[in-house]
């Protein structure tokens, strides 16, 4: 059973960051390949603020101001989304998808490396430990009890993200957004100034990424450089591409497949004598499969995207 | 000539700008754009008087797409200046050209292809301060208010359009002339001053062509201006009463299209091909 509620409370926060990333991929459409850095950003900006200080030399990090949890996850989002800001400001500039892609992705491979070597940041490649479980202070159970609450806590956070990001789309922000995803210029023909709309949802979606990133940290209880790979970052982008970019629904049963049944089913697979590794790699064999088969299928996910329903009835003598 | 511009709110738009504003509403004055060394337009100079119908024609390499990027803010001018309303426009980027109350479309029909013709026309309006996130979360009733007016005036204008079957299918399911007709919508909605319209005519079925016809004719009748590109010669005699023609990036003359099919030059840019008929 406590296997099952910690798939389950990792699976919905991956599900948190998934629905952060559909904001700037499935309603910006900007192809955001660092958004594991904004993140892992969350992760060590929430555990600096809620650890106590460091103690050199067996630790070295920056703050360390032992603030309760929301203190940690709010600095989290908000130092994540002022960090989009920095990167879009001058990433989306030019309106260039490839040109934007390429330098998040080499701001986070900077960004890990400065990380890794400058241990008075975060403790440098050995990472965070032992940070503090969210209330468990005020709550004072037992491990069991506070393994469901945790859950409980993620579960909401879950449900007031999707209502948010949903509410989002739908908006007349949310609409120009979609439209400018669609095609920027014909946008901007119509007065609209795309670069601030991107840019905003970039900071939206990252500040979303920053709250999962504390949330997965206190979590696991560990925070390390080793947590944010490429690999965590190309798995939420199968998480959204499965379910049906831009839908939240889709995004999330495609976090619930590919997060939760996949990544953890396949740990019951028979092991290979000789091949130690060979669960975890066929783990990521399967869900490429699974996203070449789905998106050969339906190429818009298992659940596509929506569209506005206008509800005024149709005149009468309509001719079309 | 009326005078009801004042009537329209845009937001960029300066008052009391000179009188000359009110007869021209377009003008560019010796603009140049260099593509590396070539000259793509040269010393162009054109003007387009206010509620109009204006003509741009020319053989391909004239400059006239390049023209329409240019007074449009897609692109900017590397000498020369472009007067919109008696107002400096040059240099500035294309959503506030737009906002003062010049809208462009482009050689291909670029509607939002996933967003739904209701969705399309909606964007294309003003957007007076709706598209502010908070607002959503904050004050939802009162966007939704205010949207209902501009969801009113698209259906009445998808109806007008012949379209208002359509309108909670996704664009991208429309034919190129729809799609067209679509773009039509979307300038009534935007209500602006100006429209310059990059071949309106391009990809559309000729069983279409009446309808952009009287596309382009509402679009006049609603107190809009329109300078409009086109290769279909038949299409700009029928409804543009002056047609400007460029050859080599310049304005070499102007005039009716009868008046064109006799100047030794403009036949001279066409080899003939304006003289000889269609």
């Amino acid at each position: 059973m406590a296997y099952i509620v910690s798939v389950a409370t990792s699976t919905a926060i991956f599900a948190i960051m998934a629905l952060g990333l559909n904001v700037t991929w499935g309603f910006g459409g900007l192809l955001n390949l660092g958004f594991f850095m904004f993140v892992g950003v969350g992760a060590y900006v929430s555990a600096v603020i809620t650890l106590p200080g460091a103690m050199p030399p067996y630790t070295s990090y920056i703050l360390g101001l032992s603030m309760p949890f929301p203190v940690g996850a709010l600095t989290a989002m908000l130092v994540a989304g002022l960090l989009a800001l920095l990167i879009g400001s001058v990433a989306l500039r030019r309106l260039r998808a490839d040109y934007f892609a390429i330098v998040t992705l080499v701001v986070t491979a900077i960004l890990a490396q400065v990380v890794n070597d400058q241990r008075t940041l975060f403790n440098g490649s050995i990472g965070l430990y032992g940070l503090p479980q969210p209330f468990a202070d005020i709550l004072n159970t037992d491990a069991d009890t506070y393994s469901y609450f945790f859950l409980g806590m993620c579960m909401v956070i879950v449900v007031a993200v999707f209502w948010f990001t949903r509410r989002l789309q739908w908006s007349p922000y949310g609409r120009a957004l979609r439209a400018m995803r669609e095609d920027d210029r014909a946008a901007m023909a119509f007065g609209r100034n795309a670069y601030v709309y991107k840019l905003k949802a970039l900071v939206i979606g990252s500040a979303i990424g920053g709250l999962g990133g504390a949330l997965a940290a206190h979590f696991v209880g560990v925070w390390t450089t080793e947590s944010w790979t490429i690999g965590e970052a190309l798995l939420i982008f199968a998480c959204i591409f499965l379910g049906g970019t831009a839908n939240n629904f889709g995004v999330v049963l495609g976090t619930i497949i590919t997060a939760g049944l996949f990544q953890e089913l396949t740990r019951f697979l028979p092991q290979i004598p000789g091949y130690p590794d060979a669960a975890a790699a066929l783990r990521w064999v399967i869900i490429g499969f699974l996203l070449i088969i789905v998106l050969y299928v339906r190429p818009r996910g298992i659940i596509p995207e929506r569209h506005d329903r206008d509800p005024a009835p149709l005149p009468a003598a309509s001719t079309l | 000539m009326s005078i009801v511009t004042s009537e329209v709110k845009h937001p960029d738009a300066t008052p009391g700008s000179t009188d000359l504003a009110r007869v021209t509403a377009l003008e560019l004055v010796d603009v140049w754009k260099y593509f590396g060394a070539a000259a793509a337009v040269a010393g162009c100079t054109l003007s387009v008087a206010d509620a109009a119908v204006v003509g741009l024609i020319g053989p391909n390499g004239a400059g006239k797409s390049t023209v329409a990027d240019l007074v449009s803010g897609f692109k900017h001018p590397d000498k020369g200046r472009v007067l919109f309303q008696g107002r400096d426009i040059t240099g500035l980027p294309p959503y506030r050209v737009a906002r003062a109350g010049l809208v462009r479309t482009f050689q291909i029909a670029r509607v939002w292809p996933t967003l739904t013709v209701m969705e399309n026309a909606l964007v294309a309006a003003p957007d007076q301060g709706r598209e502010v996130i908070w607002k959503a979360f904050l004050t939802p009733r009162k966007l939704r208010a205010a949207e209902s007016a501009d969801r009113v005036r698209a259906r009445s204008l998808l109806e007008e359009f012949d379209m208002i079957g359509l309108k909670n299918d996704t664009a991208e399911t429309l034919s190129g002339g729809q799609k067209r007709l679509l773009e039509f919508v979307r300038i009534m909605m935007a209500a602006p001053r100006m429209v310059v319209l990059d071949e309106p005519m391009a990809g559309v079925n000729p069983v279409m062509a009446e309808r952009i016809v009287a596309g382009v004719r509402r679009l006049n009748a609603a107190g809009i201006t329109v300078l409009m590109i086109e290769h279909n010669l038949e299409f700009v005699e029928e409804v543009c009463p002056t047609v400007v023609v460029m050859a080599v990036g310049a304005v070499i003359a102007t005039g009716s299209m009868d008046e064109l099919r006799r100047h030794p030059e403009v036949i001279g840019a066409y080899l003939g091909g304006l003289a000889g008929g269609e």
